[in-house]
């Protein structure tokens, strides 16, 4: 099967991704028979582009990381993301454009119009899913489409998949865990004695974190995240404000150096507990000891203990090979993983 | 979506399969829109019962409880042996869930063979067949268009091949390694707490984490046969019992343990399975951790497995590693499985 794609935004996430299908081209092609092609690119500031036929990623790639408009690969006249999901032609689009924490705009209209054209649809986008996902999750069924979003937690783990499989009749009571490879990255970088400027910059410098890293320090990268795992695991619409998180802005070298001296650390620690209707939600530094599972999490390394009416807890935790670093790749790997799930059958 | 399913064994996890269906059959339709219903139970001790319309989960627990065997149970079929039961109970699926026989595979792997060549679906949580004769079984699975569900074989309840294989269809497995036995990871748990290895025995025995023989467990055995299962499902080898490098915790004195904590290590039972130079090795080792590690700190009858990919960096899963809830779960989830890829 020849699957036509869209990409709805063009950030560092969706490059990685499309270089990502690049490297996997032959793997998709003799394991299950897929081709594609990319017949929609939308970007924030170098234009848009549709051909059915297929754009030249290559090109594409080159001319936006060299601050060029893609427009000259256009075979007609687009003007914005909707007009290009409306003339790809796709059966797939990957929505990666800006994550709205207030609203999920605009990526949820684009969502919506995907769907409704017939396409799957998978995201990285936390606000579609936190501001969405009943929606949409019931406009996917209705069509018989996808809607993938593992992208968004975990850096591409199969948590929603996996809980929803192994616990098809729990209720999710409380979960704990830590959600947000920047600020955990920070942190162990100061335990190691670099400044916060520094350890803000390295992430910069990996792509971990924006240029303004507003987000992800100030605990709203997590919040997000908490929202959405209640959200979609615990069926209650919730909002990254009702979490009012709080950042590790104020962790100081010298606090650092004297929980070390007492052989604790701190994290950004995510807490979400569940009772009755009442859902009681948490972003906040947090000193911890060994015989926390947190403990041993060091840079990059996301993860949550889940614990259920029925069963014992679980944990799933992601952390860094030997000789790698955390980045967009692993992201553009859950995007990836959603679409092999979604087509494999 | 309706579907008859063969009980062969009825202990521990048949009877929280059981008392699954009892508790949750109504949210398992709604939900799933799947209907289970238990048609044969062949118990080699508390005997066979079988109803082609059906057995009620509740009467086979209570009139188990109340007699220990299944014979008072109303029905128009009693006495049939597992294979009369897999043949001719009218099952769309046999649950296999006899005693595991980690040297034959038998009696289950006997029952497996006719049920998947009677074209029945099977799940089990019997680690013997599947870590001895995989490769077989899929392939008559294969041919007769059925599934073979083996979840509950490694880690129980905790959702090791699933997610294995989730991992798999995109991030490449190259290495996985964990604590995948519960018995040894209590009783080291306990030396370190300064007990000998004869009371942490006793004690993992008094808890029934451990058999009366011991040898399975601590001698490596329960987590060879779970390296060879990880190996053959996840990364496609053809490994052996005899393939698996094992060694066991019986060697590990009081001296070793705290020699470990005073350098800031702990020993764990790592069972590993790594592809390398196109071949995939398995071991059973006992292994000085440092305590920073992410596998050190699981601690008690608690199971882990790290998952080292090429997309992914490492994904580590922690669980119950035994129960029989857990393990009823296990069977659910395969049969769920089932459910979603031939249920439409």
């Amino acid at each position: 099967m020849h699957y036509k794609l869209s990409l709805i935004g063009f950030g560092n996430v969706a490059r990685a991704l499309a270089r990502l299908l690049l490297r996997k081209q032959d793997l998709l092609k003799s394991r299950y028979d897929i081709t594609f092609s990319f017949t929609g690119i939308s970007t924030g500031r170098h234009g848009c582009a549709v051909n059915p036929d297929g754009i030249d990623i290559h090109k594409a790639l080159e001319r936006v990381e060299s601050k060029q408009s893609i427009s000259p690969l256009s075979s007609f006249n687009v003007q914005d993301s909707l007009a290009v999901i409306q003339h790809s032609q796709a059966n797939l689009m990957f929505e990666n454009s800006p994550v709205n924490t207030q609203t999920g705009q605009p990526a949820i209209d684009h969502i919506r119009t995907a769907l409704e054209l017939g396409m799957h649809v998978i995201t990285a986008n936390k606000g579609s899913v936190v501001h969405g996902y009943h929606e949409l999750s019931a406009l996917a069924k209705s069509k018989g489409k996808t809607f993938g979003f593992e992208a968004t937690v975990l850096s591409g783990s199969p948590l929603f998949s996996v809980f929803r499989e192994t616990f098809p009749l729990a209720e999710l009571i409380s979960f704990k865990g830590i959600l947000n490879a920047t600020t955990n990255t920070i942190l162990s970088r100061m335990e190691n004695g670099e400044s916060y400027e520094d350890a803000v910059k390295y992430c910069q410098s990996i792509g971990l974190t924006e240029t303004d890293p507003t987000n992800d320090v100030d605990g709203w990268d997590a919040a997000i995240k908490v929202a959405a795992l209640i959200t979609v695991l615990m069926d209650t619409p919730f909002t990254p404000q009702q979490v009012e998180p709080t950042g590790i802005r104020d962790i100081t070298p010298e606090m650092i150096a004297k929980a070390k001296a007492e052989g604790k650390r701190y994290k950004l620690v995510c807490s979400v507990e569940k009772s009755g209707k009442q859902i009681r939600a948490r972003v906040e530094p947090k000193l911890v000891d060994p015989s926390s599972p947190l403990y041993g999490m060091m840079n990059s390394s996301t993860g949550v203990t889940l614990r259920t009416d029925v069963l014992p807890d679980y944990s799933i935790i992601t952390s860094e090979r030997e000789g790698m670093t955390s980045g967009p790749v692993e992201t553009a790997y859950g995007l990836f993983a959603d679409f092999v799930n979604a087509v494999k059958n | 979506m309706h579907y008859n399913l063969a009980l062969i064994g009825f202990g521990n996890v048949g009877q929280a399969l059981a008392q699954i269906f009892r508790d949750k059959h109504a949210n398992l339709a709604q939900q799933f829109g799947a209907d289970f219903m238990i048609v044969a139970v062949c118990d080699l001790l508390k005997g066979s019962v079988c109803d082609p319309n059906g057995l009620d989960p509740a009467t086979l627990l209570d009139t188990l409880t109340a007699t220990g065997k299944l014979e008072t149970i109303v029905a128009p079929h009693h006495g049939w042996d597992a294979l009369r039961t897999i043949a001719d109970s009218g099952a769309d699926v046999v649950v296999e869930l006899s005693y595991t026989d980690l040297k034959t595979g038998e009696p289950a792997l006997t029952h497996l063979r006719a049920a998947l060549n009677a074209g029945k679906h099977v799940v089990t949580t019997n680690k013997g067949p599947i870590a001895l004769h995989y490769a077989e079984l899929k392939k008559i699975a294969e041919t007769k268009g059925v599934e073979i569900g083996a979840e509950g074989t490694v880690m129980s309840g905790t959702p090791s091949l699933r997610l294995g294989l989730e991992l798999l269809a995109a991030a490449g497995i190259t290495r996985l390694q964990g604590i995948i036995n519960g018995t040894t990871n209590y009783i080291l748990t306990q030396m370190e707490a300064g007990m000998t290895y004869a009371d942490a025995l006793k004690e993992a025995q008094a808890k029934g984490y451990a058999e009366a023989d011991p040898t399975g467990d601590v001698e490596g055995y329960d987590a060879a046969g779970k390296a060879v299962i990880l190996a053959n499902l996840l990364m496609g080898a053809a490994l052996t019992m005899n393939d698996v490098d094992r060694v066991g915790i019986t060697g590990l004195t009081p001296q070793d343990i705290s020699a470990a904590a005073a350098n800031g290590e702990r020993w764990k039972l790592i069972g590993k399975v790594e592809k390398a130079n196109g071949q995939v090795a398995a071991s059973v080792r006992p292994t000085r951790l440092s305590i920073t590690h992410p596998l050190a700190s699981v601690g008690g009858a608690t199971n882990a497995l790290t998952f080292t990919t090429d997309l992914l960096g490492d994904v580590t899963l922690i669980g119950p590693g035994a129960g029989r809830l857990e393990t009823g779960y296990a069977v659910l989830g395969d049969l769920l499985a089932i459910h979603r890829r031939f249920g439409k």
